[in-house]
C-alpha cells in the first residue's frame, strides 16, 4: 500500500486523518469572493442580472436541440433514447499558467505511456526489469496478445487521447483516469464552445480565449500522417458501430467535419492485406482508420468470431503495413487502472523525468495488505473495475448501501485482480446556473490530446459537471452535464 | 524421423458465400526438434495464402475469397524432420535448484507467465479433489519431470482416453462428469494441474505417427483402420529440457514420432480453421482428411 502511495508521483497528497476535507471551488476564493480571472465574468453577470442568465440558457437548450447535439444513456429506463446535451452555461476558466503545467504533464504522460505499449508488444524490458510485475500485465483483461510483434506506423499506438483530471481538496490538478482506447467527448467540447460564442459573444469580448475548434483539422493531419502511402492523397474513414452507438453523434460530427466517409464495417472488404471502401465507383483503398469500435468486436477473425461491427482481415492489413487503425488494437492494457498505478514509475522508467502530473494513490486488490484495508473502509473508498469505465462497474463509497458494499466485496475477493479502489477525493467544484439559480456542483475536465508527428493537446476539453447537487459522479453516461472549458492566452 | 503429411479441407455451402476470410493453421512448427523441410498450400478458388505468426511461435495462414462460391477447398503437403528420439535425453537441473530455474526463466521472459496465469473455461482453477481423488501435490526436490509423468498417470483416474470422440468438452467439469473425453480434454486437465503448481504448462496440437491409429493386428470388414487426425497434447516447461510434451491420451512423453503444428494457453487459442464469410448460408459440409507416413526412420 505504501509503496503505490508513494509512487504517486508530484508531491504528497492531503492528510485526510483529520477528518473530511472541503472541496475546491474553482470560482469562489476562500472569502467567498470570485478568483481574479473570474471577476470580469461575473461582474458582467451583475450588471446584466440574472434574469439575462435565464435567457441564455434558454437560448442555449434551444440551439442544442435545433442542432442535433445528442447523447444516448445506456443505463436509462428509456435506454437508447437519444437526449439534448446537458449543457450549463457558464463557463469554466483556466489560466495560461495552469494550462501549461497540464499540457506538459499530458504530454509527458502520452509520450511514456506509447513507449509503455510498444515495449510491451515487443520486447517487455519493463517487465523484465520488474518495474511493473509480470504479473499484473498478463492477468490483465486487455493484454492484446494478436497484435504482439505488430509495427504500428510510426511506433505510435495512442494517437488520441482523453486523460480525465480533477483537482484535489488543494486544487492540484491530479491525473484521474486515462482513456487511452477510444475516448468521447470531443465534438461536445467543440459543440459547447459554439453555442457559448453565439450566446455569449459579451464575454469572450473580456476575455483572450483560445481556440478549440480546430481540433478537426489537427485531427485530420494526424490521421494523414500515419498514411502507409503518404499524407497527399491518404484516404481516411471514420469507423463507427452504428447509430446505436451512445457516442453515434460524435462518429458523424468528426466525419463531417473532417469531410471524410463515415463507414460501418460493411461498407469496408479487405483483400490482399489491404483495406477497401466499397463505393458507387468500385473499390476505393483505405489509409487510415479512426475507428469507433472496440477491439474484440474490430476483426472477426481474429477477436470475437460473432462480431458484425468490424471488418474481417483488418488486423492483417494493419500487420502488414497497408493501414494505419487508430488508436491501435492494444491500447487498454495502458489505461487499465491496476496498471494506472505504475503510470509514475513507467514515466520515470521510459523518460527519466519526474511525473509532472500527480496521480489518485491507488490499492491494488490483489495486495493482501490493501485488500483487507480497503474491505475495512468501504464507504471511505470508491472501488472501480479496473476494464471498465463511464462510470460503469464503480462503487462510491460515501453513498453506497451495506448491501451494495458486501456485493462488492464478494466481487472483490473472487477477482482481486479486475478490481481497484481509491480514496475519495472531494473534487473540486464550481458555479452552474440551475433552474434560475447559481449552484455550486462537482466537476472533472477531460482535455484531449492528439499524437501524430507530434503530440498536441488542444487548449480546452470537455468539463463533465455532476449535476445532483453534492454527487462526484460526473460521467456523461450516468447523467452528467457539461460546461466549455476556456483556457486563456498568456 | 521424417514425416510426409497431407491435410484436405474442404467445405460446402447450400448457398452461395461471398467475402469469405480464412486463417488456418495447419503448418507444423521449424524449430529446434523438428525442421519443416518443405510445404505447399492450396486454396481453390485459386488465391494466395499469406503468411504469419502469432504471439506464441505458431504459423499460420490467411486468405480471402470475395467472389460467391458454394465450395472452397484448401491443402497442405509438408515434409517434416522430427528429431526429439529420446525426450529423458537433456542435462537436468539438481531437483532442489528446479524453481529457481523456473524463476529464472520467468524473469527472461515474461511471455511464459500466459502459461501459468491463464485459467479459462478449458484449464480452470481445480478443486482440491475430483471424484474422491485428491490433486497430486508438488514436491520441492522431487524432479519435475517425474512429477508430471505421475501427474500425466493420475489424469487417468479422473477420465478415459475416448479415442472414438471426437467432439472436446467446452468446459473442464464436464470432463469430470463424463469420465471420458478426448485427447485434448486430457491436456486440459493436466495442463491446469502443473499451472497450479506455478510451472508453465502449455496446449499443443500437431501430428502423430500413423501408426498410433493401427488398430491391432491387421485391419478387417469389422476393423477398418482409423482416420488419422489432428492430435493433442500438453508441454511443460522442464529445466534442462525446455518444452517437454506429456501426452496423458497415449499415456506417452512425445518423441521424435509427435509433429507440433500450434501451441497456445488452450485449445481456444489455437484454432486450425477461424472464418468470416457473408452469404445467407445455414448449412456448411465440412469434410477434412489427414494422412501422416512416415518416410524415413
Amino acid at each position: 500500500m505504501l509503496k503505490q502511495f508513494q509512487s504517486g508521483g508530484g508531491g504528497q497528497l492531503l492528510d485526510r486523518s483529520e477528518g473530511p476535507v472541503m472541496a475546491f471551488h474553482e470560482f469562489y476564493r476562500d472569502d467567498f469572493r470570485p478568483r481574479e480571472h473570474y471577476l470580469p465574468m461575473w461582474e458582467h453577470i451583475q450588471r446584466a442580472g440574472q434574469q439575462s442568465l435565464a435567457s441564455k440558457a434558454r437560448d442555449a437548450q434551444l440551439a442544442l436541440h435545433n442542432e442535433g447535439v445528442t447523447f444516448t444513456l445506456y443505463a436509462d429506463e428509456e435506454a437508447g433514447v437519444e437526449r439534448v446535451w446537458p449543457f450549463d452555461i457558464l463557463p469554466r476558466i483556466i489560466t495560461a499558467h495552469e494550462w501549461a503545467q497540464i499540457e506538459a504533464g499530458l504530454k509527458q504522460r502520452i509520450r511514456a505511456l506509447n513507449l509503455f505499449l510498444k515495449d510491451i508488444y515487443h520486447g517487455q524490458r519493463i517487465l523484465k526489469d520488474g518495474v511493473v510485475p509480470p504479473e499484473l500485465i498478463y492477468r490483465g483483461k486487455d493484454l492484446c496478445r494478436e497484435i504482439m510483434d505488430i509495427d504500428p506506423p510510426h511506433d505510435i499506438y495512442i494517437h488520441i487521447s482523453g486523460v480525465d483530471l480533477i483537482r484535489d481538496e488543494e486544487g492540484r490538478y491530479l491525473v484521474l483516469e486515462d482513456n487511452l482506447r477510444t475516448p468521447s467527448g470531443v465534438s461536445y467540447m467543440i459543440e459547447n464552445r459554439i453555442i457559448e460564442r453565439r450566446i455569449l459573444p459579451e464575454f469572450f469580448s473580456s476575455y483572450r480565449v483560445r481556440r478549440v475548434e480546430h481540433y478537426p483539422d489537427l485531427l485530420l493531419q494526424a490521421l494523414r500522417y500515419l498514411s502507409p502511402r503518404g499524407p497527399a492523397d491518404a484516404v481516411v474513414v471514420v469507423l463507427t458501430p452504428g447509430v446505436f452507438n451512445s457516442a453515434y453523434f460524435e462518429h458523424s460530427f468528426l466525419a463531417r467535419e473532417m469531410g471524410v466517409e463515415l463507414a460501418e464495417g460493411r461498407d469496408l472488404v479487405c483483400r490482399n492485406d489491404k483495406v477497401y471502401l466499397k463505393t458507387t465507383l468500385g473499390l476505393r483503398q483505405v489509409d487510415v482508420v479512426y475507428r469507433r469500435v472496440d477491439d474484440e468486436y474490430l476483426d472477426p477473425l481474429v477477436f470475437r468470431a460473432d462480431s458484425v461491427l468490424g471488418v474481417a482481415g483488418l488486423i492483417n492489413a494493419w500487420r502488414a503495413g497497408n493501414v494505419a487503425l487508430v488508436n491501435a488494437p492494444g491500447t487498454g492494457i495502458a489505461d487499465d487502472k491496476a496498471v494506472y498505478a505504475y503510470v509514475p514509475e513507467i514515466i520515470r522508467y521510459y523518460l527519466g523525468e519526474t511525473p509532472i502530473l500527480p496521480s489518485v494513490p491507488t490499492y491494488q486488490m490483489t495486495d493482501h495488505q490493501d485488500r483487507a484495508y480497503v474491505l475495512d473502509n468501504m464507504e471511505r473508498m470508491v472501488i472501480k473495475s479496473v476494464a471498465e469505465s463511464g462510470g460503469y462497474g464503480m462503487l462510491m463509497g460515501p453513498a453506497s448501501t451495506p448491501a451494495q458494499r458486501a456485493d462488492f466485496a464478494q466481487r472483490i475477493n473472487a477477482d482481486p485482480r479486475n478490481y481497484i479502489a481509491q480514496p475519495v477525493i472531494q473534487i473540486s467544484r464550481h458555479i452552474c446556473y440551475l433552474d434560475g439559480e447559481l449552484e455550486s456542483r462537482h466537476l472533472d475536465f477531460r482535455p484531449f490530446c492528439i499524437h501524430g508527428s507530434e503530440i498536441d493537446v488542444v487548449p480546452g476539453g470537455l468539463t463533465r459537471v455532476a449535476m445532483t447537487k453534492g454527487s462526484l459522479v460526473v460521467n456523461s453516461s450516468q447523467g452528467g452535464g457539461s460546461k466549455d472549458t476556456w483556457v486563456l492566452a498568456d | 524421423m521424417k514425416y510426409h503429411i497431407e491435410r484436405d479441407c474442404r467445405m460446402r455451402f447450400s448457398v452461395p458465400a461471398r467475402e469469405h476470410h480464412l486463417q488456418i493453421r495447419l503448418v507444423p512448427w521449424h524449430d529446434d526438434s523438428q525442421s519443416l523441410i518443405r510445404v505447399a498450400l492450396r486454396v481453390e478458388p485459386d488465391t494466395t495464402p499469406v503468411a504469419a505468426f502469432d504471439c506464441f511461435g505458431n504459423l499460420s495462414h490467411h486468405f480471402a475469397v470475395l467472389g460467391a462460391h458454394e465450395e472452397l477447398s484448401f491443402s497442405m503437403r509438408a515434409e517434416v524432420q522430427t528429431r526429439r528420439d529420446n525426450p529423458f535425453e537433456f542435462e537436468p537441473v539438481e531437483p532442489a535448484r528446479e524453481m529457481e530455474w523456473i524463476a529464472h526463466r520467468l524473469r527472461q521472459t515474461p511471455r511464459l507467465w500466459d502459461f501459468i496465469l491463464h485459467h479459462g473455461d478449458l484449464t480452470p482453477t481445480l478443486p482440491a479433489e475430483i471424484h474422491g481423488h485428491s490433486l497430486p501435490v508438488f514436491h520441492e526436490g522431487t524432479p519435475l519431470l517425474r512429477q508430471v509423468q505421475d501427474a500425466m498417470h493420475w489424469t487417468r483416474t479422473i477420465a478415459d482416453y475416448d479415442a472414438s470422440c471426437d467432439t472436446s468438452v467446452t468446459a473442464l467439469p464436464a470432463l469430470f462428469e463424463a469420465r471420458k473425453g478426448t485427447a485434448g480434454d486430457l491436456a486440459h486437465l493436466l495442463i491446469a494441474l502443473v499451472r497450479k503448481w506455478q510451472v508453465p504448462a502449455r496446449f499443443v496440437s500437431g501430428y502423430i505417427d500413423a501408426a498410433y491409429f493401427d488398430v491391432d493386428g491387421e485391419p478387417t470388414g469389422e476393423h477398418p483402420p482409423c482416420p488419422q487426425s489432428i492430435h493433442h497434447w500438453a508441454e511443460v516447461l522442464i529445466p534442462g529440457g525446455g518444452w517437454v510434451g506429456f501426452d496423458p491420451a497415449l499415456d506417452l512423453l512425445a518423441d521424435a514420432t509427435y509433429m507440433r503444428v500450434a501451441v497456445g494457453r488452450d485449445g481456444k487459442d489455437i484454432q486450425a480453421l477461424r472464418q468470416n464469410c457473408k452469404g445467407q448460408a445455414a448449412d456448411i459440409e465440412f469434410d477434412e482428411t489427414l494422412s501422416v507416413s512416415r518416410i524415413s526412420a
